[in-house]
């Protein structure tokens, strides 16, 4: 008896435990690490696959490198363009613009075209979903990954800047 | 064939704009796309944003794409596609320039399908090959003109080094599909 512990219960899985012999425990112990093991090999493979299974990333919610309108763009893109890819592509950029068109394939993605002033060129927006209420002639502010400048100046995975 | 620099300046600005006869077509939403199979699963990729012009006077066709503006639906693959396979930062661009073969005078003026031979130069990876395949064109009522074509490409003639780790996991060709709505210039 432990007079000092109230809990019936208690009283007896201490009785237990003090009957446990140390090779036991020691079992226990190396069971116990294999389990730890194991968990922390399937948390990392988990992990991993979820890190492989993550999709691109969209523009929305991320902070531009920087903010320009379209003809300036396009501009720096025509003036020098390994400069201007070095600077933009990858990275999320925010652009100002007027609507020159919008296309939307089937089955493809959604394009807005902003004026450049170029009627051979424009800043080309990928938008995943439909963007009915753009119309040619309204103002925008776009953001989106830059792909590079292959005459159009592309923009994916965009997001309108309200 | 290792191509400097200065393929990267757009071809469609280095063409004369205007021609006599037929006038010519352009579009700057092409689709360029590829898919295989590993044993992981299916792999995809799509490009929405090919420009290409077609000019049905002498049948020449020229086409660019962005390596970089191929999507995958995962960014795994595609972090992989353009940093270890492609090098997209040193070759950007793939670029087709051709011609059809057989065409005749106005043989893209009234509604119909049609197929032709096409002969040209494909650079990717910086390397050019030649290639010949066939493609189908449709003339549609409203003058927009449909084509479309599958070309083989073969890593190792492209000098793309496929990584150790995914050497038994790429196949070593995949067919890129081409699909252009052109509208008069």
């Amino acid at each position: 008896m432990l007079p000092f512990v109230k809990n019936i219960s208690l009283q007896r899985s201490i009785r237990f435990s003090s009957s446990v012999t140390w090779p036991a425990l020691a079992m226990n112990l190396r069971n116990l690490a294999i389990l730890g093991a194991l968990c922390v090999l399937l948390g990392g493979a988990w992990m991993a696959q979820r890190q492989y299974d993550r999709a691109p990333e969209v523009a929305a919610g991320k902070w531009p490198s920087a903010t320009l309108e379209a003809t300036d763009l396009l501009q720096e893109f025509m003036d020098d363009e390994v400069a201007a890819g070095k600077r933009y592509t990858d990275e999320v950029i925010e652009v100002n613009g007027t609507v020159r068109g919008v296309s939307a394939p089937q089955g493809g993605k959604v394009s807005v075209l902003l004026e450049t002033g170029n009627p051979l060129a424009a800043v080309v927006c990928e938008f995943d979903q439909s963007m009915s209420g753009l119309v040619p002639g309204s103002m925008v502010t776009v953001k989106g990954y830059c792909a590079g400048y292959n005459l159009d100046v592309v923009l994916q995975r965009c997001a309108l800047v309200e | 064939m290792r191509l400097p620099q200065f393929v990267h300046v757009p071809f469609l600005l280095l063409l004369p704009l205007f021609t006599h006869g037929q006038e010519r077509y352009f579009t700057r939403m092409g689709e360029a796309s590829f898919s295989f199979t590993t044993k992981m699963g299916e792999v995809q990729a799509a490009n929405h944003t090919a420009t290409s012009m077609f000019d049905p006077n002498d049948g020449s066709i020229e086409l660019s794409m962005l390596m970089k503006a191929f999507e995958f639906e995962k960014a795994a693959m595609q972090d992989q596609f353009n940093n270890e396979l492609m090098e997209s930062d040193a070759w950007p661009k793939a670029v087709f320039t051709g011609r059809l073969l057989g065409i005749s005078d106005g043989v893209f003026s009234n509604p119909r399908k049609l197929s032709f031979l096409v002969v040209g130069n494909l650079t990717i990876h910086g390397t050019t090959r030649k290639v010949l395949e066939h493609t189908s064109w449709v003339v549609g009522e409203d003058g927009v003109l449909h084509t479309e074509c599958r070309i083989k490409v073969v890593m190792d003639d492209y000098g793309i080094t496929v990584p150790t780790l995914f050497k038994d996991v790429l196949p070593k060709e995949v067919e890129l599909y081409l699909a252009l709505d052109f509208e008069k210039l």
